[in-house]
């Protein structure tokens, strides 16, 4: 709250510098209105537009410097106001936004053809980790006091990429902008076809003021009957929605701003959408006693998505509670009945018959520690994950130190790098590692002087941790099926374990967006690589 | 007054037989009544139902639970056991084959004394039992009936 004010003071600040000379007059039907009053409405219009609008959006000069940003950019890439107002914008963020693509559009494409949509770039952050972002970029002659400016709106779209590919066919292609002669007119205008989301603008009588190009498109409906229209006479009545009714005639007057308001409704055209609502009411803008500003997103695909994940997770959860329950019970009654044999009959049993109900017995303690470790590493999948700084170091020694300690027989030096640090949430990332160092504990060799080592390397210009042992190693040749589920690549004999390990370590690896891979060689120890997000 | 004895509420017969069987190998010779869904061990705590005209103050020492029962599961019969004044202070030991921690806390929010995974290992089983036995019909001194 307190960030969005600064950077709204800023905003305005910026804004009033453009001197009002340069403002041409606008046009208006009366003409009464000063041109000087007529500008600063424009310039409160447009920055209610900036501030209103959902995805992040930054304003730079024709050096690339950035002018202003809305709150919306400083919250999606973790920066603040100070470190972006007047910065370069490739050192953004410890130059992490130095990126090539978006060179391309800023120094080639952009000078040519002036405006630029949907340009996609895909970039790996420190702080918040893969992006792939859509960029609107226009090119003003004349704004905000300054030669040229560029307008860049960045949309967030890694998610809906992820997991849903066909979403974004609903949204079409933004409109070129109606070049006019005002230019702040041109800004306020800018902005509002740049963004993707719907937006609409209405006067104090809930008449359509204003309509971004996007709203056509996604509801379906013709400026000609759109524009003057009673926003619940929109579509053939169908905006009449009382959800809507009660945010624009009782909360809005209220509070003048309100953010994510829900409402689901029924379309004829488009079928049923659940929206997220920001509305602003601003005094006195184009021309009217009260403009409200109304920024829709339509979040139906993700509520599905969302309302389908959340039952598979139930089923899920059923699912693993039966396992518990039910596959341990028969487990114990095999386990204790073939103890009672022993017991009972001991002497109508022979040595044999003996080693027989020993078997039936070690096979089911095997059998419910596979349950367990399935469990387990369907629960890993599950908890919520809580994302912090981790000294990397501490964490292997303590696990080093719990593992000598439970293994007194243990013949291996141990070499930790010190000062490792990285970002993930600390209970998974240590059931990874403690896995790792576990599994090259198992594995050293019978004869040589065991190493087990654990730092980090640069791998393709990632930092890249790794734990490295010289023991009896694997044929690459396997190396595929060493993080699959009960995959196991010795003889139980030699090595027990359910191969359950790797498959976890490789779960947990990748839900916090890293990777894993290996490289051994058969009695000459094997290598387990690892990338996690950097600590900042 | 008091018998001293067990109420076992457990719908597999595999282990209420083991469960007999640990007992007897820990020489615990209380009498041991079993109730196979939580509406036969509720009938048998309130002398209702087939157990109707039993004396509802011969309750047991120790009460070891199941979660998953037919009818009335194990945090169902616990809740109606902590709801009543007769019976809300007899020791409830959960014995179950989960670890899940949505039990954990769900038996200790209403109220369990004691919670205990039941091992697939008999000899850890019955290593289990005659800790519980020893502690719940020795060691442990019962609350006051009727109190």
């Amino acid at each position: 709250m307190k960030d969005d004010n600064k950077t709204k003071k800023q905003l305005v600040h910026k804004l009033t510098e453009l001197p009002s000379k340069k403002a041409a007059p606008k046009k208006t039907k009366t003409g009464n209105i000063s041109a000087e009053l007529e500008v600063k409405e424009a310039l409160l219009y447009a920055e209610s537009i900036v501030e209103t609008i959902r995805e992040p959006l930054l304003v730079m000069d024709a050096n690339l410097k950035i002018i202003s940003a809305n709150s919306s950019f400083y919250r999606t890439f973790k920066v603040n106001t100070d470190e972006t107002i007047g910065s370069f914008i490739y050192d953004l963020g410890n130059k992490q936004w130095d990126i090539p693509k978006l060179r391309e559009l800023l120094e080639n494409i952009l000078p040519q053809k002036v405006s630029f949509d949907n340009y996609e770039v895909e970039h790996e952050f420190a702080g918040i980790g893969r992006r792939v972002m859509l960029l609107n970029a226009r090119q003003i002659e004349q704004a905000m006091g300054k030669k040229r400016i560029i307008l860049l709106a960045i949309e967030d779209i890694t998610e809906r990429k992820e997991i849903e590919a066909g979403l974004e066919n609903t949204r079409k292609e933004l409109a070129v902008i109606k070049k006019t002669a005002d230019e702040v007119s041109e800004f306020a205008e800018s902005v509002i076809n740049t963004v993707r989301e719907p937006l609409i603008a209405l006067d104090q009588d809930l008449r359509v003021v204003k309509v971004s190009r996007s709203f056509y498109d996604f509801f379906k409906v013709k400026p000609e009957d759109t524009v003057g229209k009673l926003i619940y006479d929109l579509g053939n009545r169908q905006w009449d929605i009382p959800k809507l009714r009660e945010l624009l005639e009782t909360i809005l007057p209220e509070k003048a701003t309100f953010d994510n308001y829900e409402v689901e409704h029924e379309f004829t055209t488009i079928g049923r959408r659940i929206m997220l609502l920001n509305a602003r009411q601003i005094e006195q803008a184009m021309g009217k006693e009260r403009i409200i500003l109304l920024a829709i997103e339509d979040v139906t695909a993700r509520k599905d998505i969302e309302a389908g994940l959340k039952k598979a997770h139930e089923e899920l959860e059923a699912f693993s509670y039966s396992v518990s329950h039910d596959l341990r019970a028969p487990l114990r009654g095999i386990d204790g009945w073939s103890l009672a044999l022993l017991e009972d009959y001991k002497d109508k049993l022979d040595e044999q018959g003996r080693q027989y109900i020993d078997r039936v017995r070690s096979e089911t303690q095997i059998m419910g520690r596979l349950i367990d470790d399935l469990l387990m590493f369907s629960r890993q999948n599950r908890t919520e994950m809580n994302q912090r700084q981790l000294d990397m170091t501490a964490m292997a020694q303590s696990i080093i130190s719990r593992l000598q300690q439970q293994n007194p027989n243990l013949q291996a030096d141990f070499i930790v790098q010190p000062g490792l640090r990285a970002l993930g949430d600390f209970g998974l990332i240590e059931i990874a590692l403690k896995n790792l160092l576990d599994n090259a504990a198992k594995f050293i060799s019978k004869s040589s002087g065991a190493i087990i080592e654990f730092g980090q390397v640069e791998k393709e210009g990632r930092k890249t941790f790794f734990v490295r042992d010289n023991g009896v190693g694997f044929d690459m040749e396997y190396a595929h099926k060493l993080f699959g589920v009960f995959q196991r690549l010795h003889k139980a004999s030699e090595f027990p374990g359910t191969g359950i390990g790797l498959a976890s370590v490789q779960r947990i690896i990748s839900r916090h967006g890293g990777s894993i891979w290996a490289e051994a060689k058969v009695n000459e120890g094997a290598t387990f690589y690892f990338t996690l997000k950097e600590a900042t | 007054m008091n018998s001293k004895h067990i109420l076992l509420v457990e719908d597999n017969p595999s282990d209420v037989q083991l469960t007999k069987r640990a007992l007897e190998q820990n020489q615990i010779t209380n009498k041991l009544v079993v109730a196979e869904d939580g509406r036969e061990a509720l009938d048998y705590l309130f002398a209702t139902g087939q157990y109707a005209g039993r004396d509802v103050r011969d309750l047991p020492s120790v009460i070891l639970l199941d979660l998953k029962l037919p009818k009335i599961d194990g945090l169902g019969v616990l809740k109606e056991i902590r709801a009543n004044a007769q019976t809300r202070l007899l020791p409830v030991v959960v014995l179950t084959s989960s670890d899940q921690e949505q039990d954990l806390i769900a038996s200790y929010n209403l109220g369990a004394n004691s919670y205990i995974r039941k091992p697939v290992d008999f000899h850890q089983f019955t290593e289990a039992v005659r800790n519980l036995g020893m502690y719940w019909l020795l060691l442990n001194e019962p609350p006051p009936v009727g109190k």
